[in-house]
Formats: structure tokens, C-alpha cells, sequence
């Protein structure tokens, strides 16, 4: 192998193109070799590409809720090199803001992903296009060698997650998936309280999940489809309907584009749930819908018994949090949610971790693009790593389709597959729009 | 054409012979034609009555056939796309081969092909997979690529012949996805006509082979044929179609090879900046073995820097303490990254032998080398490492006991604490330091008699850092007992002054009735030391319970010394106490104007009154202007309170400001007096007179909820028991009309309300502007005018709303929800058509003008009238 790279340098200084070269890996810059100033050489910095800049990926770019403060373009260790959204009026409008930011021309703007990923500069992406998007770009980001920063929820189906999950292993690049709550003190302290047998045996956990079951069909009527959005590549991999404002704005809210809330704010949850009981590599075995007789909730059963249920009522009685997830033990009871927790004793909670217990991931300055970036730089793993959360998006996914279902499902986590239920391995998958595939 | 829909229909159910009722079938009959004439928008719900048609159905193989076959029909008729899209959905769960031929007869149509896959490929068997493969010479672009994938996904071998042929294909994108399905079926004959292929192909297109040949190859490896797989390994690896490919290859490779495979992962290493180096880096972290550790440690010393760090914390991440000796040299390195990362990978590796070397460096190394160091001693695990710590408190270089000590606290090594009591009463002041602040990070309220002893046994004079590190641990009891019994049992019994006046410290520190009632009976000690220090510490007792005790020592001691103590620590304590409403805290300073008898008492005062946003603060701060002893302290208040009132009284405030903006007297108040005067010009036509509830919460309420859970300030019967105050403006100079609720009130899932006031000469048509952060409902004269329930950052006119403004005052309410981050509002009214809309006035709702005019209309509404209005929407799904 001997590639002709494009110093990142002389890259950077001139404006986008596509050429061609082998990938190159980031430089290894730790933290502690910023200069006195905080300044890192542009030649040193983590290129990064940013793919669907609407709300949540605008956000990570220039900073807002739910993102870490300040955003990418904060970051002495980061230079944001372009910006890729179909929405062209969006594009433009990150982009301007981000050469803005940096006081300086240079940013591109551009529509389709792939030109993205073709850049041999560019060392990692973030992706915010919406969770039909992710399969087919994160696989296609670790063909190109990409590392990726990836929102969440990651797909619409459990194998589309198992894909992204082999093609990020088979080509050895760094994926985060953007569950932040795994660089949270708060949810790392909860989990590490549950995990070094404080509560003792872990008999239940009640997850705070709320929003419906399932959510509509595309039903909306047609409406002319603006110049600024590329309309079919918007809808991408999932089925075409056509365009209404009513999908762009509130796409979580159709069964073809998002699994709703199981996923939305599922993703983060259950996330924790499995977290705290220890089952990053595996998941539950039972599936159980509520049935409007004697189950009133959705149920998942572990094979060790633990069970976990989806009632934000009931958390919000237990600790006056509905948003948020609660371990029940033998000896004691921890609930947490963003920005706080509460114990049971409250003694629990002042309780220290020693040398010697489990030691969870430690996210530098519970920042998650920090995580992710310092992943970058050493090639271990960040904390809400794709393995992760291909399992945690599974068991939102499990609940989904029992929900469809109406009926149990059982699940075998070692070989993630349904056991002998044709019906609903219909739902385990679907078939991408054409040329989209995984 | 509808009655033939239908008696195809009814033709059908009979024909499946479902059993069903006449009656039920009818039913289904309406459903289908409802079907067949359905379009985008025209009837949302047959898509719900379509789905419980088919969930009823599952249940029973015979309504299952039934209905999969009437839906069918469907497919064939003259229906629209979207009646068409919608059976194919439908048929996801149910359809079977019997569907397959309707299903297949859409795969021509370029909009209908998908939904007709979406179908068939849930259709389990190999009738399908045989129809597909008939199907797909018939078929280009993206169906095509919907087919070679669905026959890969179904491992259809026989589909080879078929795939192989598209791999060739011109269309790139098909070529592609055969490719990817061909290794999807896998098997060693699949994988020689890939190998095949990527041997005669270049440029661009040997990606995709290439990516194939990787998928194939672990399909294989997983299969138990390492041989096949290494052999497509071994050729990937020397002729990749990409850099990356190529370390994927090695991976594989390594996979198979294991341990033997170590050299390649050693020259990889070597191999600066490429995707093989980052490959050998993840694999150094899953090769297993302590001889893998071992080999892996013995590169160390030969890689580059970058080689180096990339191995460094891949050996972290390995945990075998067998790597220690290799990063323990590495963490002599000159080169400051390698010896930082070599300090930091310690902690995971290191035992009790490494504790010198990280004793060393944190006591002696740069900041980032002692940063790193003490972080791997806190973490160092093993059962000796406590006890040698313990060893090294008491011999040594000072540096290397405290930091011996700092790692004991940061351990939490509870064991270390008589040691530490003892080490803090022999030693050092630096070691003495550092064990007090370990001892306070550790303590616990049953440690307090021996540390109060400890206390009581320093000289007086030097307790401070005693008296810090005991309220600390007093301060973490669970009841009032445990945090001061200790203290006060041995404030009762101390007889020097000097203890007793410690001790009262401490409980004042600590707080609570108990240390109160303690306080208040030593302002009557016998020692006038210890009598001082109980008055000092009334004065400055956190909460604004002793401010009677304050002013009757005010009027009664004939200590001029005394008695000014007792004054400013009453004035100070008045303007503690946020709840009070305003006027009252107003009120209290008013009535004690006439015991301040200096300068310095009177700055107090107007100190406090700063924070008053009211009109008569405002006045009252404007009289002290002519007092020369006072001035720039009345300038400085009018100022502050101008800023609060500007918007709510803009002519009045400006009235008073202005002279302030072109005195000379002091620059930064006449600065901060233009600014505010600059602000309200920037508000332009926004409203920026309201009031401003308290926040609320309900327990475990989010801000979904929230939002149509009723507070005091719209429930008739608590809205006049709100205490309602001036709402700051202008806290965002980069949002100038932002009603900041985040800055005033903070927190999360939670709600205030907004109120103002509008003064409209005629009654007129609007559009009322509004924007919120989260979500926000409006009521303008008592009625909804809107609601939306949404989270969201504010931004001008997110929400317009046509109101009808009433002459004379309107009364306007906002309920603004908070789920987290930013939490506000803005709001303007414009003409019908957008212009600027002339002639409103805005107040504060309790102000005299709105109370003293006619025509206030009310601001809370029976509940019949809090039904939604057209402007209300449904919530939308949040993005967390």
C-alpha cells in the first residue's frame, strides 16, 4: 500500500473537492496537547463532516439543547470542514453560521452524504438525518473508513441495526451512537450503584417511556413540494409518499420514518435500563404487550428473571420523575433521570466507588462528543458504542413489535432472533426503497 | 364502477369460503370500497379500520387467507397509488404466495414496486424467491436493486447465476447490490465468482467486490471455513481495492491466525496515520493472552509516537497488569504525550510496585503529568495498595506524604482516618492540610467528638481549617440532632471564651432552630467575645429569621457599636427574604429610614432596594439622589431598578434615568444607565410590561403534561392568591424582547405564567406574535386564543394568531412550559396584514394605570371557555 494522500493541510485550505487517495486517520492529539491558549493547529484538528444539519444536527453543529454546549464548531480539537443537507436552504444557513464562527471562509456546503464520505480529509462524520438514514450511511461511512457520531434512534429495525453493527466492526471505525445519557454522571453514578450489588439482586426496573404505542400511517394530503428540499432523497430508504410539511416537521410521528416514542426517548431509557443490568451484550427473552386484560403494561421478562416495565405513572409516584428509569433491588432502590438521582436508603447515593468495584465508562467531562472524539484519537471504544446500541435499540424495537403484535414475543439474545414466530420475523426487517440498501 | 368493486369483493369472501357473518362480511365491503376510493388526506381513518381489520384477522388462518385475498383484489383494480400503497402495507403481515402474482404485477410501476416488496419479501418459501428471479430481467434500476437484495437477504442460492450475471451489470448501483447479495448467500462457490470477478475488475467498481469478498469471507469464517476466508483475506490484504478494505482484511486475518499473527499487527503499528494502524490498535485491544500483552509490549519501545500512544491505550484498555513493566518505562519518557499516556494507562495496569512512580509524579511533575498521576492512584486496584499508602503518610519527602495522603482520600479509604486525625495533630501544616481536607471529604457526623476534641486541642487562632472540615461532616447528618448535638453538648460545656466562640462559629455554620436558639442565648454570655460573635453571627445567618432579634437590639442596646452591627445585619436580612412581595419589603425599609443615622447605613438600604422592581422603589431611590452623602449609591440603585422597570414603565424609568446617563459623577453607573436606556430602544414594538407568576411543578408531571394541568393563575377560585411580580426584560442584549423565564426562574418540567396588559383606543382586529420556549397557551380577555404544546427554542412569531383587541385595557395571560435548557417568551401585535400595528400601550397588570381605568376586562374565564379554539395543536414528538 502506498497512498498518495492530500496533506489535510493544503485540503483545508482550498474549498471542497473529491479526490481521489487513501483515507487518513486522525492525528492522536490528546487533550493535554492543546497549546497554552487552547488552540490546536487546523493541519491537527479532527475533520469532521456533518451530515443533516436540520434541528438536532444544526444543534450539534453550532450548540443548543439536548447537544453539548457550544457545539462542534466550539471545539479546539474539531474543524468542521462541511455540511450536507437536502434541505438546500438549511444547508446554506449551517454553513454561513459555522463560517461565521470560525471567522473565516471555508466551510462547504453540500446535498448528498456521499460527497461527504469521498472526502479523503475528513476523518469523521456526524449524522442527524433522522433514523430511516442511518443504516445506509453509517454503513457506507465505515466502508469508507469514516468514523461516525451517529444520532439516535440508529434504525427502524432491529436488523438494520445489526448491519450497521457489522460493518463498524468489520472495518474497525469508531462509531458513537448519540445516547448522551451514557456520559452522564448521573445515570453512569445510578448504574454503578446497581451494578456493584448495592440494591442487591435486581428485581425490577420500571422505565419512563411515555408517548403512544404506535404512531400514524402518512396519511397527509399532497402539497407542492418546495424548490429548497430534495424531496426524494429526503425520503431515502423508506417508502415514497408525496410531499406534505406535515412529514419534514414531525417525521417522529409516522411508523415509516421513526418507531415514535419507544424509540425516541426509548433509546436513551432502555439504554440505561441495560446499562444498570449489565446486559450491553444481551437483552430480554420475553416480549409482553399490554392485552387490556391482566397485562396493563408493556412487559419484557430477562432470563434471570429481572423484569422491566414501561410506566412513567408509576415512576413519577416512586420519585417524582415520570422521564427517567428506576431500579428495584433486594436491598434498596435507585431512580434516576436526567440531571439528578434519588436512593433508597438516600444513604445509598453518597455511597463511593472504590478502586475495586465496577467501573463504568467515564466520558471525559461527561461531555458525549468528547467521548467520541477522544475515541477517535485512541481507537478504543466510546461509551455508547455501536455494539451497545444496536442491543439497547433492539429492546425498543422488541416492544414495538409486540405492540404490533398484540401478543408476547419471545427473543433469543444470544443469536438475536425470534424463537419459532414466523409472524413476527415479517417485522425483524424491511426492505429499503431501491438503491438504497445494507 | 363501485358496485363492481364491491360485488368482486363479496364474490371473494364467498369464494374463501371465511365463514364469516353476511353481516361482518358487509362490513368489510364498506371497508374495501373505503379502500379503493382512499386518497392522501381524504380519509385518515380507514388506515386505523384497515389495521384492526387485519389484526382481527391474524388471529384465525381462514380470516387471514380471506382478507389477504379481498385486500389482493384490490391490486388489481383501478384504485389509486395510494389505495394500492395502502393494501401492500396491509399485506405485510398477512399476505402469502397466494398474493405473490398480484404483488409481482406492480413491480413495473416505479412508484408501486417498493410497496409491493415490502410485501413480498415478508412472504416466506421459495415460490417467491422463484417468482422474483423470473421478475427481475423485467425490472431495472432501483427494483432491480430491491430484488438482487431481497434474493440475497433470502439466501436464495439458486438466484446465483442471476446475481452473478448483474455484477457486470452497467448500472453501477445494481452491479453493487448484487455483489452484496451474492455475499449475503455466501458459500466458497460464491465466494471464488467474487474473487473472480474483483481479479478482472478496476477502478471504482472493485469497491463494491471488495466489500463483498470481506462479507463473504466472514460468512464463511463463521461457517467454520477459515480456510476459504483467509485466503480471501491474504489477497485483500496485498491487492485492496481501498486502504480500508486492506485492514479490514487484517483484521480477518488476525482472527484466524490469532497470536501468529502478531507480526502483522506489529509492522501495522508502524505504519503512521493509516487505516491498518488504526485496525492493529483495535486489534492489540482483542487479541487475547498474556503473550499477546507481551508481544505487544516489546513494540512499544519501537513505534513512533503516534505508534506509541495508540498502543499505550490499547494496553490500558487490555487491564493485564503483564504490560506494567513496558508503560512504566514509557512513563520516563522524554516526550511529554507518550509519558502522559504512559502516567494515565498506570491506573489500569500499575499495583502496589507503581505507587512511587505515581507518587513521584504527582508530587513532582508538570500539571498535566501530577493530574494524570493522581487519577491512576486513585484507581490503582489491588488489596495492598491501601496499606502501602498508609505507610507512606509517615515517612518521606512532604510532597510524597501528601499526595500519599490525597490518593487515600480519593480512594475513600475509610481505614486511613485515625491515622489522618493523628497526622493532622504532629505534623506539618502542609500535611496537616491535607489531612483535614481528606477528613472532610470522608468524615462522618459519628466522627464529630473526636474531631471537635481535635479542635479544642489547636491552639486558638489557627482553627479555621478545624472549624471548615467539622462543619462539613456536621453538615451531612440526617436529622437536626446528628448535625449539632455534638456542638451544642460541647458549646455548653466549654468555659473559655475562645472555644465557645468557636463553637458557636461551627453552629451558626450548621444552622438550624437549634444552633438559632443557641445563638440568640449567647447574645446574653457573660463574655462580651463571645456575646460579639453571637450578634455577628445573627446578622449573617442565612435565612431572615433573626431580623426581629435584630431590630429590638437596634432599639435597645446602648452599644453605638452594637447597635450598628444589629442595624445592618436587619437591613441586610430585609432584602434576604424573595417572597415577600415588594411593596412590603418596601415598607419595611421605609419604616426603618428613621434609625439610620449615617452614610453607611443608608447604603444598606439602598443596596437592598436595588432589587425592587417597582415604580415606587423606583421613587423612593430617586429621593436619596440629593443626598451628596449618598449619591452614587442612589444612582447606582435607580440605575438597577430602572433596568427591572424599563420595561413596564418605559417613560417613567427613562424620565428618571436619563439624568443618571449624562451624569458625570461616576462612569460605570452612567454607563449602565445608557445601556438600559439603549436596551429599551431595542424592544421596538414588542409587549415588555408583564408580570410574572411563580414557577410550578406537579410531581413527576413532564411538560407535556404540564401544560394542561391547571396552576392558581387560571383556577378562578387561587388566581388572586398568586403573587405576581415585575418580570425582568431585557436580561439577552442578543434577544432584546425575550421574557427570560430560564434566567429568573430556572429549572426543568415546570410552567409559569405571563400576564399584561394591553390598552387599545377602538376595538380592531390583530395578530397576536408569539414565540416560547416550550410549549405555550395564550388567553386574551379570559379565552383561549391559543395553545401548543411543543418543545422548542423561542424565536419572534413562531406562533399568529388573529385576536379581537376590546377598547380599553385587554388582559393577556401566557402559560409558558419548561422541559429543560432554554425557558421563555416574546410577544407583539401586528395589523391583519403584518404592518407595524399603532397606538397600544402595554402596562403591568397591577399597575395604577390598568387598575384605574375602566374597561379591564377579566383575565380568567369560566372553564366552558377554555376549550381549544381552531388555533390549538396537537403536541409533536419531542427530540431528546
Amino acid at each position: 500500500m502506498s497512498p498518495t494522500r492530500i496533506t489535510r493541510r493544503s485540503f483545508l485550505s482550498r474549498a471542497a473537492g473529491l479526490t481521489a487517495g487513501a483515507i487518513g486517520f486522525p492525528a492522536v492529539v490528546p487533550a493535554s496537547a492543546l497549546g497554552s491558549d487552547g488552540h490546536v493547529a487546523p493541519s491537527n484538528r479532527i475533520a469532521m463532516g456533518c451530515i443533516g444539519v436540520g434541528g438536532q444536527g444544526g444543534r450539534h453543529v453550532l450548540g443548543g439543547i439536548w447537544t453539548p454546549a457550544g457545539g462542534l464548531v466550539s471545539r479546539n480539537d474539531v474543524q468542521v470542514v462541511t455540511v450536507c443537507d437536502v434541505n438546500s436552504r438549511r444547508c446554506e444557513e449551517i454553513r454561513s453560521q459555522v463560517d461565521q464562527r470560525y471567522g473565516k471562509k471555508g466551510c462547504v456546503g453540500v446535498h448528498d452524504f456521499r460527497e461527504v464520505l469521498a472526502r479523503p480529509d475528513i476523518d469523521a462524520i456526524l449524522v442527524a438525518t433522522g433514523d430511516r438514514w442511518y443504516p445506509p450511511i453509517i454503513v457506507a461511512a465505515a466502508e469508507a473508513g469514516k468514523d461516525a457520531y451517529s444520532e439516535k434512534p440508529i434504525s427502524l429495525t432491529i436488523s438494520d441495526a445489526i448491519a450497521m453493527r457489522t460493518a463498524v466492526r468489520r472495518y474497525g471505525t469508531v462509531l458513537q451512537v448519540g445516547t448522551q445519557q451514557r456520559s452522564s454522571g448521573f445515570f453512569r453514578h445510578a448504574c454503578e450503584l446497581v451494578r456493584n450489588g448495592h440494591i442487591g439482586e435486581v428485581k425490577e426496573v420500571v422505565v419512563g417511556v411515555g408517548g403512544p404505542p404506535a404512531f400514524r400511517e402518512c396519511t397527509l394530503p399532497a402539497q407542492p413540494t418546495p424548490d429548497w428540499l430534495d424531496y426524494d432523497f429526503w425520503v431515502g430508504p423508506t417508502p415514497w409518499r408525496p410531499y406534505n410539511a406535515g412529514y419534514v416537521g414531525g417525521w417522529m410521528a409516522y411508523r415509516d420514518l421513526s418507531g415514535g416514542e419507544m424509540t425516541n426517548w426509548g433509546a436513551h431509557h432502555f439504554d440505561i435500563a441495560q446499562w444498570g443490568l449489565g446486559m450491553d451484550n444481551s437483552g430480554p427473552v420475553e416480549i409482553i404487550p399490554p392485552d387490556g386484560k391482566g397485562v396493563k403494561l408493556l412487559t419484557y421478562r430477562y432470563a434471570n428473571g429481572t423484569i422491566m416495565t414501561r410506566d412513567p405513572d408509576r415512576l413519577a409516584r416512586e420519585c417524582g420523575q415520570g422521564n427517567g428509569l428506576m431500579f428495584f433491588g433486594t436491598k434498596g432502590k435507585v431512580a434516576v433521570w436526567r440531571y439528578d438521582l434519588k436512593t433508597w436508603p438516600d444513604s445509598l447515593a453518597q455511597r463511593p466507588l472504590l478502586p475495586n468495584d465496577i467501573h463504568l465508562h467515564v466520558a471525559e467531562g461527561e461531555n458525549h462528543h468528547s467521548d467520541f472524539l477522544n475515541a477517535v484519537r485512541t481507537r478504543g471504544r466510546p461509551g455508547a458504542d455501536i455494539a451497545i446500541g444496536t442491543r439497547s435499540i433492539t429492546v425498543c424495537h422488541l416492544g414495538n413489535i409486540a405492540y404490533d403484535l398484540g401478543r408476547p414475543v419471545h427473543w433469543d439474545p444470544v443469536h438475536e432472533r425470534f424463537v419459532n414466530d414466523p409472524e413476527a420475523d415479517r417485522l425483524f426487517s424491511r426492505p429499503m426503497r431501491g438503491p438504497w440498501h445494507v | 364502477m363501485i358496485k363492481a368493486v364491491t360485488l368482486l369483493i363479496v364474490c371473494l369472501f364467498a369464494a374463501a369460503g371465511s365463514g364469516r357473518p353476511v353481516s361482518a362480511q358487509g362490513d368489510h365491503a364498506a371497508l374495501l370500497q373505503r379502500i379503493h376510493d382512499y386518497q392522501f388526506g381524504s380519509d385518515p381513518g380507514v388506515v386505523d379500520a384497515a389495521n384492526q381489520w387485519i389484526n382481527e384477522s391474524r388471529m384465525d388462518p381462514a380470516q387471514r387467507k380471506a382478507t389477504a385475498r379481498a385486500l389482493a383484489a384490490l391490486l388489481s383494480s383501478d384504485a389509486s397509488f395510494a389505495a394500492k400503497q395502502l393494501v401492500c402495507r396491509n399485506l405485510v403481515l398477512i399476505a402469502t404466495v397466494d398474493q405473490a402474482p398480484a404483488l409481482l404485477k406492480l413491480l413495473p410501476d416505479k412508484r408501486l414496486a417498493h410497496f409491493a416488496m415490502m410485501a413480498l419479501t415478508r412472504i416466506p418459501g421459495k415460490v417467491v424467491n422463484s417468482d422474483l428471479r423470473r421478475a427481475a430481467p423485467q425490472t431495472s434500476g432501483p427494483t432491480r436493486i430491491e430484488i438482487d437484495e431481497a434474493l440475497g437477504n433470502r439466501r436464495d442460492s439458486l438466484s446465483i447465476p442471476l446475481l452473478s450475471s448483474d455484477i457486470s451489470s452497467a448500472d453501477p448501483a445494481i452491479a453493487a447490490a448484487a455483489a452484496d447479495a451474492l455475499a449475503k448467500i455466501g458459500g466458497s462457490h460464491v465466494m471464488a465468482l467474487i474473487t473472480s470477478a474483483f481479479a478482472r475488475t478496476t477502478g471504482a467498481r472493485r469497491v463494491p467486490l471488495g466489500a463483498a469478498m470481506l462479507a463473504a469471507a466472514a460468512q464463511l469464517q463463521g461457517q467454520g471455513d477459515s480456510s476459504s476466508a483467509l485466503d480471501a483475506y491474504v489477497t485483500l490484504d496485498h491487492h485492496p481495492a481501498t486502504a480500508v478494505q486492506g485492514a479490514a482484511a487484517l483484521r480477518g486475518i488476525v482472527q484466524i491466525r490469532g497470536a501468529a499473527a502478531m507480526p502483522l499487527i506489529v509492522a501495522a503499528l508502524r505504519e503512521d496515520r493509516t487505516p491498518r494502524q488504526a485496525m492493529a490498535a483495535e486489534l492489540a485491544r482483542e487479541i487475547p493472552g498474556r503473550a499477546a500483552t507481551l508481544a505487544l509490549s516489546r513494540t512499544l519501545p519501537e513505534l513512533s509516537e503516534r505508534g506509541q500512544l495508540l498502543l499505550i491505550a490499547a494496553l490500558s484498555d487490555r487491564r493485564d497488569p503483564a504490560a506494567a513493566p513496558a508503560v512504566i518505562v514509557s512513563a520516563g519518557s522524554k516526550n511529554a504525550e507518550v509519558r502522559l499516556a504512559a502516567l494515565n494507562a498506570l491506573g489500569a495496569l500499575g499495583d502496589t510496585s507503581t505507587l512511587p512512580l505515581l507518587l513521584h509524579a504527582a508530587a513532582t511533575g508538570s500539571a498535566a503529568d501530577q493530574a494524570a498521576a493522581r487519577s491512576s492512584l486513585s484507581l490503582l486496584r489491588g488489596a495492598g495498595v491501601d496499606s502501602a499508602l498508609l505507610a507512606e503518610v509517615g515517612q518521606g519527602p512532604l510532597p510524597i506524604r501528601v499526595e500519599a495522603i490525597n490518593a487515600l482520600g480519593q480512594r475513600h479509604v475509610s481505614a486511613a482516618l485515625p491515622r489522618l486525625v493523628s497526622v493532622v495533630r504532629t505534623s506539618p501544616p502542609q500535611i496537616r492540610t491535607a489531612a483535614l481536607t481528606v477528613l472532610r471529604d470522608m468524615g462522618q457526623p459519628a466522627d464529630l467528638p473526636t474531631l471537635v476534641n481535635l479542635l479544642l486541642s489547636t491552639p486558638a487562632g489557627g482553627r479555621d481549617a478545624e472549624i471548615d472540615t467539622i462543619s462539613e461532616i456536621a453538615r451531612r447528618g440526617a436529622t437536626e440532632h446528628d448535625r449539632t448535638a455534638v456542638l451544642l453538648q460541647r458549646f455548653s460545656a466549654a468555659k473559655r471564651p475562645a472555644d465557645r466562640v468557636d463553637l458557636l462559629t461551627l453552629l451558626a455554620q450548621v444552622g438550624g432552630p437549634q444552633a438559632l436558639t443557641a445563638m440568640r442565648r449567647a447574645e446574653h454570655d457573660p463574655s462580651p467575645e463571645v456575646k460579639f460573635e453571637a450578634l455577628r453571627q445573627l446578622t449573617e445567618w442565612p435565612t431572615s429569621a433573626p431580623m426581629e432579634d435584630l431590630l429590638q437590639i437596634t432599639r435597645t442596646t446602648l452599644d453605638p457599636k452594637q447597635r450598628t452591627i444589629a442595624l445592618r445585619g436587619y437591613l441586610r436580612m430585609v432584602g434576604v427574604d424573595a417572597q415577600r412581595p415588594p411593596d412590603e419589603t418596601l415598607a419595611l425599609y421605609r419604616s426603618a429610614a428613621p434609625m439610620m443615622k449615617s452614610d453607611a447605613e443608608r447604603r444598606v438600604m439602598l443596596a437592598g432596594l436595588a432589587k425592587l422592581h417597582t415604580l415606587a422603589a423606583l421613587e423612593y431611590a430617586s429621593s436619596f439622589l440629593k443626598d451628596a452623602g449618598v449619591h452614587p449609591e442612589a444612582e447606582s440603585a435607580v440605575v438597577e431598578i430602572g433596568s427591572g422597570t424599563i420595561g413596564a414603565w418605559p417613560d417613567k424609568t427613562r424620565t428618571a434615568l436619563q439624568p443618571i446617563a449624562a451624569d458625570n459623577t461616576n462612569e460605570a453607573i452612567r454607563k449602565r444607565a445608557q445601556d438600559v436606556l439603549a436596551m429599551s430602544k431595542s424592544f421596538g414594538d414588542f409587549d415588555m410590561a408583564w408580570e410574572v407568576s411563580p414557577a410550578y411543578e406537579k410531581n413527576g408531571m413532564d411538560y407535556v403534561r404540564l401544560f394542561d394541568t391547571p396552576f392558581p393563575p387560571e383556577e378562578p377560585a387561587q388566581s388572586a392568591k398568586v403573587n405576581w411580580t415585575l418580570m425582568p426584560v431585557g436580561t439577552n442584549p442578543a434577544q432584546p424582547w425575550l421574557l427570560d423565564l430560564l434566567a429568573l426562574w430556572g429549572g426543568e418540567e415546570r410552567v409559569a405564567y405571563l400576564r399584561t396588559a394591553v390598552w387599545s383606543d377602538a376595538g380592531r382586529d390583530a395578530v397576536l406574535e408569539l414565540g416560547s420556549d416550550d410549549g405555550v397557551k395564550a388567553w386574551l380577555n379570559g379565552k383561549i386564543v391559543l395553545a401548543h404544546n411543543v418543545p422548542r427554542a423561542v424565536a419572534p412569531a413562531e406562533e399568529k394568531v388573529k385576536v379581537a383587541l376590546l377598547p380599553g385595557w385587554n388582559q393577556m395571560m401566557l402559560k409558558i412550559t419548561q422541559h429543560n435548557q432554554g425557558w421563555g417568551a416574546c410577544a407583539r401585535f401586528t395589523n391583519t396584514d403584518g404592518s407595524p400595528l399603532k397606538g397600544l400601550r402595554f402596562a403591568a397588570p397591577s399597575s395604577e394605570a390598568v387598575r384605574a381605568q375602566p374597561g379591564a376586562h377579566a383575565v380568567l374565564t369560566p372553564a366552558a371557555a377554555l376549550r381549544p379554539s381552531s388555533s390549538v395543536r396537537a403536541p409533536r414528538a419531542p427530540r431528546p
